[in-house]
Formats: C-alpha cells, structure tokens, sequence
C-alpha cells in the first residue's frame, strides 16, 4: 500500500531538480521560472514547510545540489545563464521567530555555454565542487578555507571535448580509491564514441586522466549517477540515454606499476539494459543505500529498479501521471484510487491519499 | 541480459494531469521515500511549459505496511530479542543435534509472539480502520501458519523423519473449530439432538482426536446398542506411533495394517449396516478415499484434507510423502478452475522441501521483510553449512540489510535495526555507519546515542562526522561554547581554532567570556590546538586571580605571554591583565618575568605605531585604542615592579 501526500510546489514552472539534504528533512527545488525554494520537514506533522524563496539566476535553473553539512547550510546551482552560484542559509532570530535567508557566497562565471550539472565531492575531498558545461568543458572547483566561502579557486579544468550534459562523483572514494568523477555527454553523433567518461585524479601528479570510455554507450546520455556503495568491491552507475543502463566497474590495479603513481583501471560490465521505458530515458537517481535505481523518461513514467541477492536487476514499480483529477470520496474511478483523510486542497495544506495498484498481474489475493 | 523486465512489476498511478507525460521522482532519506514532481527536461530553448491555472505539485510518496502500525511495535521489539540471543547462543558452536533445542525453542518464540499480537488486535478496540487491522490479523495468522508447518518440517525434525502426528497437532490447534463446537455440544442437556452433532464427530474423526468421539458417541441414546459398541472399540484400538514409544516404524505399521484391517473387515461383516452414520466413520478408519474426499467442506483446507487422509492411508508418512499427497489434496478441493492463492504456494513449497522457493513467495506477497528475515535466520542456522543451502547466507545478509533499512526510516525503532546489522557481515557493518551518519540529528540528545552507538561499534569515523555537523550546527547558532565542545570531539583542530578565535575576539570587544563552564572543564581536551590551549589556560589565569592566588596567576600569565601561544591581538589584553599584578605592594613578578613584560611591549609598541596592517578588524583596533591609553601606566608600574623586585631578589635574608 502506498500513501501519498502532495503539496503545492508553489513554482510558476515545471520543476528540473528536486534534491535533498544529507538527512533528508531539507529540500530544494529548482525550476524554470529561475527561482530556487528551500523546504523544511516540521518534525510534529510530518509537512513541508517552504522556508525560503529567491531567484538565482536569469535562466532556467538546471541543477541545484547541497553540500555535506559539515562545512554548513550549503548549496550551489547552475544555470542556463552560463553561471554556477553557491549560497549558504543565514539564520536570524528576530522577535518574530527564526527568519532563514541565503546569502549568494560566490558567483562561478567561467563557462561561456549554459552549465548543466554541478555537483559537491564526497567530504573526504573538502569543500569541492564539479560544474559541466553544454560546451564540453569539466571544471572543479575548490575552497581553500572551509570557514571562507567567498574564496573558491578554480582547482582543475577538463576539456571533453563533446558537449557535457551531466557529471558524477564516485561517493566512496577512500584511501584506497582515488577521486573519481563520471561525465556524460549528450552529442547526438554516435560516430564519435562512446558517451560515458571516467575521469581520475592522481594526487602524486595533481592530475586528472581519463581512465575509461564505456564504448558501449553511444547513444547521447542525458543523466548518470554513481550508486552509493556499501561495501561492494565494484562501482556501480546508473546512465539514463536511449534506455536504462547499470554499469559495474571493478577497479584492477595495474601489474608492475609503482604501487600509488598507477591509475586504475576498470573492468566494464553491464549489469543491466532496460528498455520498458520504450522512449528516451531522461533522469536517473539513486538511493542512500546504492539498492533503488529511480528512472524518468518521455512515457511519464518512473520506474524503480532492485537487483536481488544475486545482482539480477528488475523493475519493481512503476508510477506515471494520470489525467483523472483526485475526484471526492463518493466517487471510485476504475483506477481505484481512494481519497482518504483528504484535507481542503489550500496552499501550504497537503492531501493524503492512498494508492490502489492499477493492475497487478502476480497480486492474487491471499486465501 | 534483460532487454525489457515486464510483468511482475507494481503499477501505480498518480492523479495529476499536470505529471501525464512528464515527471521525475527522487528517493529521499533512508526509508525509501519517493519524491515525485512533473518534471521539464532541459531543451536549449526557454519558455513557460506549465498550462494556464495550473499548479505545480509535488508528491511524496511512501509506502505504509502493518509494520508501522501500533500493534506491530510490540512484536518487533521483542523479536529483536530472540534474533540476538540465537546469534549469540549459535556463536558459541556445535553440531546440528545441540543446536536444535535452541532454534525449536526460538522459533516457538517467534510464533508466541506472532500468536500474542494476534490476539491483542482482536481484543483491542480499533481507532484506526477495521478493514486495516483485520487485514493485520489475517496477516499475522497465515505468517503463524507456515512458521509451525516449517518448524515440523525443518527444525524440529523428529528421528525417523515422520511426520504426521506433529502434523495432527497442526491441523487440530489451527482449525479449532470442531472442538469448540464439541465443547458447546456436550455442555447442552442432549448433546445427540444438537444441529451439527454428526458433523462434529465426523470432524473429530478426520482430525484424529479419537477419545472425543468416543466421548461424544457415548452420549448417544443407543450408546449401548451392538454398533456402537463395535465402534467404540476400534477407536479405542488405534494405534498412535510415538517416537520414543519404543516401537519401531516397521513395527508400528504392522499394528496398525492389523488395526485397519480389522475395520475393513467389521465393515464388511455389516456391523454398522444398521446406522449409516457410523458406516462412513467406518469408512474414514479404513481409508476410504471417496467417503474421506466427500466430507472435505467439513476440513476446510486441502491441507486439512491432506493431513486426514494420510491419517488413515499412511501414517508412517514421510516429508517427501507430503508434495504428492499434497497435489491430490488440492485438486479435490479446488479441482482445475480456481487459482491457487500464494498461501497455497508457499505451504506446497515448504511440502516440497523447497526452502528457496518459500522464502522467495513469501517475499513476493508479504510488504515488509519482517517474516522473511527472521524465518531465513532461522532457516540459516538450521541447515548451516549444508551444501544445497549455501544460498540461504547470501539471501540472509540480503534480507536483514532490507529490514534494518525499513526501520532506520522511524523515529525510534532505527536503534532496532542497528542491532540487526551488528550480525550480518562486513556490509552490515558499511550500512550501520550510514544508517549512524545519516541519522537526522533532531537534538543533542538523538547526537548523543548516534554517538554513544557509533563508539560501541567502534565507528571513529561516524563519531568525527556528527560531531563536526553538530559542532558547526552550533557556529551557525552562535553557541560558541556549545561548538567548542562538540569541535573538541571531533578532534577538529582548525575548527576548533576558528572558534577559540572567534570566542577570545569577543572577550576583547565586550570583556565578558560566553559559555565560561563549558571551556573551564575541557581539561586535556584543549591541547587540541594552540589557540584552545590558550584559551584554556587564559580562563585558568582568571579562576586563579579571582580566587586570589596572585603568585600562580602572575606565574601563569608570565609563561602564556613568552610561550607566544597568544595570538597577536591578543597581546594589549595581557598586559593589561598584568597592570594590577605589577601593582601589588608585594611584588609578584620577578625580575626575568618582568623583562619579559617589558619585551612584550615593546614588540607591541612597535608594532602598533608603525600600523602594520592586521586583519583583525575591529578587535583589533578597540584593543589597541584601550592599550595606547594605558601604556604609560603600564611602562610606569613594570618599572617600579622591577625596581621592588630586583631589590628583594637581592636582598639576603637575615
């Protein structure tokens, strides 16, 4: 049984990215209309509470991501308006209550093409950041003082050489694994090669080298992201191009190299190639865990994908929009959707419902 | 490789004609919660795609077992218990035959509580909707169900390997129907005139129990009559095996072919041709198919049907007897036209000895891994190293990383799951630090027991990431002696400094020390950095000052300046800390401390009238007005300081 609540996102346009806080009690949205809003969870009532509301940019804004909350309230976007930004919360309390404002901390305007992705580096690497732009350029950002964030260097630049459309950082990297970071180009040419690029960076070189090209991936990708790993001895990353696609990559160390100077390089396996979507494959995210792939593409649908204990990967629900409005308790569409403590459709209420399966081939009811 | 994976997958569908065609979810925090929001793709072009007077929504989606309700609190806090006295009583070894008391006992404890909760959620009157906690019964009797089923045919197995009388007992304590009527029948002032009094019996009979139809017959008017009699005596004559009767199998079979065939026999002699009743009871001792098939309505289920049948066919039935008795029994009752139900399925499975495939339906139909991870445990230990159950650790592991991950989504029962995953491996261990990190920390003392949990288990890693995010929480407050404390902790030593600096800056603007307690117990925690360190043993200089103790606090004053640990800043504050030291009537200040002092200001005077450019802002600069204003005094006491103190290091004593 699914229990749904919705609430209203208060954007004047579609929403590109909803993203979460390391705890998940804080959301951001990012949408179109160029303004960012920052959500709460108010712990009493289990609501999203908007608490802060700004325009970022002069664009669309694509991405918008949070850094980890040891360096604090932070987050940063980018935009089409060629720009990244990182803001950080300001918290006052006046008479009046607390009152949470985002000062904008730095301005990131080197890319002269809209930057499409931007992402925080795990914690271990500091306060870094990683920006894509639709111009084929990677660039990592850094700053020096985690106590200053108005001081970001430019840390390392990476020409791809395809245009760029979405970047992501191996979430565990450790003593043993060097920093990683995966690049996805939407090139719609497949005469040129593959789409998936993993680059790595040497800390005896303060390099980084581009250790592996998925050849297999030629069609453009539009999304990828690394699986949180726990414990797994392999990486594992979603890739959202013309149909779904999870890829394992098991580092092997080089034979007769000097032990740290080497880079890795991966054995590519795939672990799986779903096409239900039937249609492109836009977004692709993760779970805290690495075990839930989520899937969007140009059906409506969202899918989820779970891999048993034998790494066999399949789809467990599927969930797309429906034209029917949430209709009054008297009335049961053929969908079986039943209101249920549903509340006056206001603002800031939310409307709780539970979902009815649609169709469900294996659901037989119990003797 | 799967190019499409149809089929099996749930479909749900949101109500939202802004989402049709386009939308995005996100999994949010550990439960697994899904954000959903109609999402745009980014083209290269700009322009509103939202149709007029609509509005964005988004949805949040979470899915809700009986796991959440209140009645199922109970039931996992205590099969947390059992779950971790079997891991600690199976750590300590021993072969299958030692084990087994303790898993029998263990899974009979799974079922009390199974079996308790069920009863409270009859008893108790439902606030929340019937149909749910109805749901929550039925639930809880089918998990009961296949628990005591494999518990006779996996973990209590008895030598010899039959099974039938545990499964007697089975049936007779899960269909309890017949001995309650019995009861109801026997208490009324004419039991043989009661409605369903020969439904009783026959019931009685199928379930074997046959001292209470002896009972009840004997209450019938014609009780003494030859039939009954006859009757009496064969019921009275079936021969029960025991395991430690002392009879063998062989044996027993013997007996019991003799006992049969003297029913048969009696049957055909036409003892009960006078009383058709007692013919079909006949009929059932000796086996009869067609009659025992013909009663089926009165057994219910086709396992029912299945245990009676071998009851009087094979009582010497063995488990893999069970799947082909098992096929004819559910043909009879359902023949080919209505589906087999997953219960079905699942107890075919167990009677097949297909372990794999139970696990496998029972996860298929059940909406949380509560059942699935306690009964693989148990299944685990009990074929522990077998070779065809190799599986059974992968899938245990599995299963308990998805059950501590449904509860490390509640407020409370996350600690539950934590405790689970102390006992599934090196990815039991990688999840609980990320079940510890990404724990919300709501309040200092949910940081606490993240923190107390994580040093348990040894997580210095998870221990310096909380306390660094409740360190910094604290900055961003402006409780600096909350982050000093928690930044000690954390053994960050340049967050620690930033704060130490932060919190003397204020000191030489307002003259007053926040949080004063917090920073005077840190103890040897203050080595952490050289600022703190400073600024502990400043806040000593003061304890002793006001305490009196002039000569300590001057010593230690003396010693904070030359051992350059004061930032520069810091220096004016010093001395004039120093001003009333230097004019105690008795000197208290040597003369080497004194041309310490002396260095000091000089260095200082220098430093300011040359205005060399510090960074320290406003600090800075009210330190260095108060200190111009004092300089004199101060040059005027440390030289009569040294005069006195020169005088009396010279002086000898006489």
């Amino acid at each position: 049984m699914l229990v749904v609540k919705s609430l209203n996102a208060e954007h004047k346009d579609l929403v590109h990215d909803v993203a979460f806080d390391f705890y998940g009690r804080r959301m951001a949205t990012c949408s179109s209309d160029q303004t960012v809003k920052i959500w709460d969870l108010n712990d009493d009532d289990g609501e999203w509470v908007c608490t802060a509301s700004w325009k970022t940019h002069c664009g669309s804004v694509w991405k918008v991501t949070w850094a980890h909350p040891e360096f604090g309230q932070i987050i940063a976007t980018c935009s089409f308006d060629r720009t990244a930004a990182i803001w950080e919360e300001s918290v006052s309390d006046s008479g009046h209550g607390v009152h949470s404002t985002w000062i904008k901390r730095a301005g990131l305007v080197d890319s002269r093409t809209s930057v499409m992705d931007i992402e925080f580096a795990p914690k271990i690497q500091g306060l870094q950041l990683a920006t894509c732009s639709a111009g084929g350029v990677v660039r990592i950002y850094e700053a020096p003082d985690v106590m200053n964030l108005n001081q970001w260097s430019p840390h390392y630049e990476i020409n791809c050489k395809l245009q760029c459309s979405c970047i992501s950082w191996n979430p565990s990297p450790s003593r043993l694994h060097a920093p990683l970071i995966a690049v996805g180009s939407d090139d719609p040419n497949p005469a040129s090669g593959g789409k998936v690029f993993i680059y790595e960076f040497s800390a005896n070189t303060h390099k980084w080298t581009r250790v592996e090209t998925l050849v297999t991936v030629t069609e453009p990708v539009h999304d990828l992201a690394f699986a949180p790993n726990l414990g797994r001895s392999y990486h594992l990353l979603g890739i959202a191009s013309k149909d779904v696609r999870v890829i394992a990559l098991k580092p092997t160390k080089q034979d007769g190299s000097q032990g740290q100077s080497s880079l890795t390089s991966f054995e590519v396996r795939q672990a799986g190639q779903f096409d239900d979507h039937g249609s492109t494959v836009w977004r692709v995210s993760w779970n805290l865990t690495g075990t839930i792939l989520a899937s969007s593409g140009d059906d409506g649908c969202v899918r989820l994908w779970k891999a048993n204990y034998l790494d066999i990967w399949k789809c467990i629900s599927v969930m797309r929009g429906d034209a029917v409005e949430n209709v009054g308790e008297a009335e049961e569409t053929n969908n079986s959707i039943q209101p249920c403590g549903g509340t006056a459709s206001g603002q800031h209420t939310a409307r709780y419902f539970k979902l009815a399966p649609t169709a469900h081939p294996a659901h037989v009811p119990w003797h | 490789m799967d190019s499409v994976s149809r089929g099996t997958e749930e479909k749900w569908a949101l109500p939202d004609p802004v989402l049709l065609g386009r939308m995005h979810g996100v999994v949010s925090s550990l439960c697994n919660s899904l954000v959903v929001f109609p999402h745009r793709h980014r083209l290269h072009q700009e322009g509103s795609q939202l149709e007029r007077g609509r509005e964005v929504r988004l949805y949040q989606v979470e899915s809700f077992s009986w796991l959440w309700g209140r009645q199922a609190r109970k039931l996992i806090n205590e099969s947390v218990g059992t779950f971790l006295s079997l891991q600690k009583i199976m750590q300590e070894g021993g072969g299958a035959e030692e084990r087994k008391p303790t898993l029998v006992k263990k899974c009979r404890e799974y079922r009390s509580m199974i079996q308790a909760s069920m009863e409270e959620s009859i008893i108790f009157e439902p606030e929340e909707v019937e149909s749910d906690l109805h749901a929550y019964g039925q639930v809880l009797y089918k998990m009961e169900l296949i628990l005591s089923l494999l518990e006779i045919l996996f973990i209590d197995t008895k030598p010899g390997g039959l099974v039938l009388n545990q499964l007697v007992v089975w049936v007779r304590s899960h269909f309890p129907t017949n001995h309650e009527k019995k009861s109801e029948a026997l208490e009324s002032d004419h039991p043989h005139q009661h409605p369903s009094y020969w439904e009783i019996i026959y019931g009685l009979v199928l379930q074997g129990s046959l001292d209470d139809v002896r009972q009840m017959l004997s209450h019938h008017p014609r009780a003494d009559t030859d039939p009954f009699l006859s009757m009496d005596e064969l019921l009275r004559k079936m021969p029960f095996y025991q395991v430690y009767g002392g009879v063998s199998a062989a044996e027993f079979t013997v007996r019991w072919q003799h006992w049969q065939g003297e029913c048969e026999r009696r049957l055909e002699e036409g003892h009960f041709a006078t009383c058709p009743k007692l013919l079909t009871i006949c009929k059932i001792l000796c086996g009869d198919l067609d009659t025992i098939g013909s009663l089926w309505d009165l057994t219910d289920t086709w396992y029912h049907l299945m245990v009676s049948t071998l009851l009087y066919t094979n009582p010497t039935a063995k488990l893999f007897h069970l799947a082909g008795a098992a096929q004819d029994a559910i043909e009879h009752t359902r023949g080919n036209h209505s589906a087999i139900t997953p219960l079905d399925r699942i107890l075919l499975a167990a009677m097949e000895a297909d372990t794999h495939q139970v696990i496998k339906e029972c996860q298929q139909v059940l909406d949380n891994p509560w059942f699935t991870t306690h009964l693989t445990d148990l299944l685990y230990h009990t074929f522990y190293q077998q070779a065809e159950f190799k599986f059974l650790g992968d899938l245990r592991e599995t299963l308990i990383l998805e059950y501590s991950e449904v509860l490390s989504g509640h407020r409370s029962l996350w600690q539950v799951g934590v405790l689970y995953l102390d006992h599934c491996g090196t990815s039991g261990v990688a999840m609980a630090q990320v079940v510890l990190e990404r724990r919300p920390l709501t309040s200092d003392a949910v940081a606490h027991k993240v923190v107390q949990m994580a040093r348990d288990r040894k997580f210095d890693n998870v221990v310096m990431s909380v306390c660094r995010v409740m360190g910094r929480r604290a900055l961003d407050l402006d409780r600096l002696g909350s982050a000093i404390w928690w930044g000690v902790r954390s053994r960050d030593a340049a967050f620690t400094s930033h704060i130490a600096h932060k919190i003397l800056q204020r000191y030489v603007e307002d003259g007053k020390f926040e949080s004063s307690p917090l920073l005077d117990q840190l103890g040897p925690a203050m080595l952490l950095s050289d600022t703190l360190t400073f600024l502990g043993k400043y806040r000593e200089f003061h304890m002793l000052y006001q305490d009196g103790k002039y000569q300590e606090a001057a010593t230690l004053l003396v010693s904070l300046i030359s051992s350059k640990l004061a930032p520069e800043y810091f220096w004016p504050v010093l001395l004039l800390d120093a001003l009333p030291l230097l004019k105690c009537p008795k000197p208290v200040i040597t003369s080497e401390q004194t041309y310490e002092l002396m260095y000091l200001l000089n260095n200082l005077h220098t430093a300011t009238t040359t205005n060399k450019e510090k960074q320290n802002g406003t600090a800075t600069e009210a330190g260095q007005e108060a200190f111009l204003e004092k300089e004199r005094d101060i040059r005027l006491a440390l030289t009569n300081n040294l005069a006195k103190a020169i005088i009396k290091e010279g002086t000898v004593e006489s």
